[in-house]
């Protein structure tokens, strides 16, 4: 065996390892671009509410909510309907979704609520002339706050702010180092092969590899219906989670159709050139 | 150039390299992010995997009602006579519990009636928000009728249980399921706060009937009180629990 066909082996298996990196590298960067503009950003969150009819949802089930209240405390069945509106209860979760995001509350500030409902009880009192005790309406009050709080509120999400900080302080530097590693791997892909052609046939194989990752994320999503099992408490934050997970399928489609297209052209560059070499070989 | 190297050519263009090679990463990739990944995100996962299940979660607010009386008149007595009559048809039947079909939570299985104070209500299993605004719920923990286990109901003072406001002693409930009728005798009503533990027995080996609701009644507000009715079994149908 020659010296040459050795070394050549040698190169094209240095180059396929690098090829692998730089695969993973565009699966991380897919991953990390999909998960910074869906579960990391504010505004997808507030899209896909506006998108699933979640405040309407959320009003009606915060009315249901305190409509049991209304059974144990002796007021009329309809009274926390002129208490609550869909205004507030989308302005506390504006307020309740930016002071996640920004780090500065995880809790629903249910100010507003209370005010609106100890003057609504003043009034209800004086119009029914019914008996009322100071503690047990400023019981009421209270529990009818923690009921709409949490009711508002996101189960769990407060659990994991911590961790949900981290990761969105440190995804423009994962994103950024994502992308100079990337860059330089493509640098000496390009660089170290003469035949520009096999510079294009790694570039083919790290694209495609990243296409089957994110098809076969999407797939599973897509077979496995996002997140239509999932069991929640309340519909509206189904609704939205679906919806939520839906979009975040979305994207991971149009990653897949992106690498798909990248690879496919990749493809046909390396031939043109590959012919375009052999052509210059043999005259 | 030759027709034969040419078509070496041909073929090294697009060799099983280009579909083996971005398979072989794939697999590599997940398997990098399985391993890298796992340690840090493993509970996670498991966390997110067990809010999932095999099928769509059921939002709607009904709920299942598995009651169907036993005899439609025994626990509706209007009078001396018929009740002495009620008496005598649940006292003497036994059922095998194998014959009993215990309810779901959340399921309507029965109703209850006290004539002297005006409650006649749907009987739940359970005391969450679908049962006590549709009537009234046996709490999950305690026993249900029959069962020779002290059962606890509670009910909202604004709504079906406000009749209790008139329960005292010797006043009758009578309570409608599936697999037969009881009846249970007021001993003693109380009022107590409604942290103390002391105000209820679950683990009695006598069956008693205990219904509770806020107190007071007619006032608006939330109140730390709560108002017990105590009843004695007086009679029923006997489950045979040998049969199990």
């Amino acid at each position: 065996m020659s010296k040459k066909p050795t070394s050549s082996r040698i190169r094209e298996v240095v180059f396929g390892i690098l090829s692998f990196f730089l695969s993973l590298l565009f699966t991380m960067f897919s991953f990390s671009l999909v998960i910074g503009s869906t579960v990391l950003n504010k505004n997808a969150w507030i899209d896909s509410m506006n998108r699933c009819g979640y405040f309407n949802d959320k009003t009606t089930e915060v009315r249901n909510k305190l409509r049991d209240l209304t059974y144990a405390s002796g007021l009329k069945e309809d009274f926390f309907d002129g208490v609550v509106d869909e205004i507030m209860v989308t302005e506390d979760t504006y307020n309740y979704i930016e002071g996640y995001f920004e780090g500065t509350t995880t809790v629903v500030d249910g100010t507003a609520f209370r005010q609106k409902i100890s003057v609504a009880l003043d009034d209800y009192i004086k119009e029914t002339g019914q008996k009322a005790s100071a503690e047990q309406v400023s019981e009421l009050v209270k529990q009818a706050k923690h009921v709409y709080t949490a009711t508002v509120s996101f189960v769990g999400i407060g659990a994991i702010s911590v961790y949900f900080l981290a990761a969105k302080k440190a995804l423009p530097f994962v994103l950024a180092g994502i992308i100079i590693l990337a860059l330089g791997l493509i640098a000496v892909l390009f660089f170290c092969n003469k035949w520009k052609h096999r510079a294009m046939k790694f570039y083919y194989y790290a694209t495609a590899g990243a296409f089957l990752a994110n098809f076969a994320l999407a797939l599973f999503m897509t077979v496995n219906k996002g997140a239509k099992n999932i069991n929640l408490e309340y519909r509206s934050v189904y609704n939205f989670v679906v919806s939520f997970v839906n979009s975040v399928n979305v994207m991971f489609w149009i990653c897949t159709a992106l690498f798909l297209l990248l690879s496919v052209a990749l493809f046909f560059v390396y031939r043109r050139l590959f012919y375009k070499a052999s052509k210059k070989s043999s005259t | 150039m030759s027709e034969h190297r040419r078509h070496r050519h041909n073929k090294k263009a697009s060799g099983k390299s280009f579909v083996v090679l971005p398979i072989i990463f794939f697999i590599g990739i997940f398997t990098v992010l399985y391993v890298a990944l796992t340690p840090a995100f493993g509970p996670l996962a498991s966390a997110v995997g067990s809010l999932f299940s095999d099928t769509e979660k059921d939002y709607s607010t009904s709920y299942k009602n598995i009651f169907v009386p036993v005899i439609e008149e025994t626990t509706f007595a209007v009078s001396e006579e018929k009740k002495q009559e009620t008496h005598q048809e649940t006292t003497q039947k036994t059922v095998d519990i194998e014959d009993v079909v215990f309810p779901n939570y959340g399921n309507q299985f029965g109703d209850i009636r006290i004539p002297d104070c005006g409650v006649e209500c749907p009987l739940f299993l359970g005391d969450g928000d679908i049962a006590l605004r549709n009537g009234v719920g046996v709490y999950y923990g305690s026993g249900i009728p029959g069962y020779g286990k002290t059962v606890l109901v509670a009910g909202h003072n604004n709504t079906f249980f406000n009749g209790l406001k008139n329960a005292a002693p010797g006043q009758e409930i009578y309570i409608r399921t599936s697999y037969g009728n009881f009846v249970y005798t007021v001993k003693e009503t109380a009022v107590k706060d409604s942290l103390d533990v002391t105000a209820y027995d679950l683990a009695a080996d006598q069956e008693s009937l205990i219904l509770y609701t806020c107190y007071p009644f007619d006032e608006i507000g939330l109140t730390s009180q709560r108002f017990f009715v105590y009843a004695d079994y007086t009679s029923g149908v006997v489950i045979d629990k040998d049969t199990e």
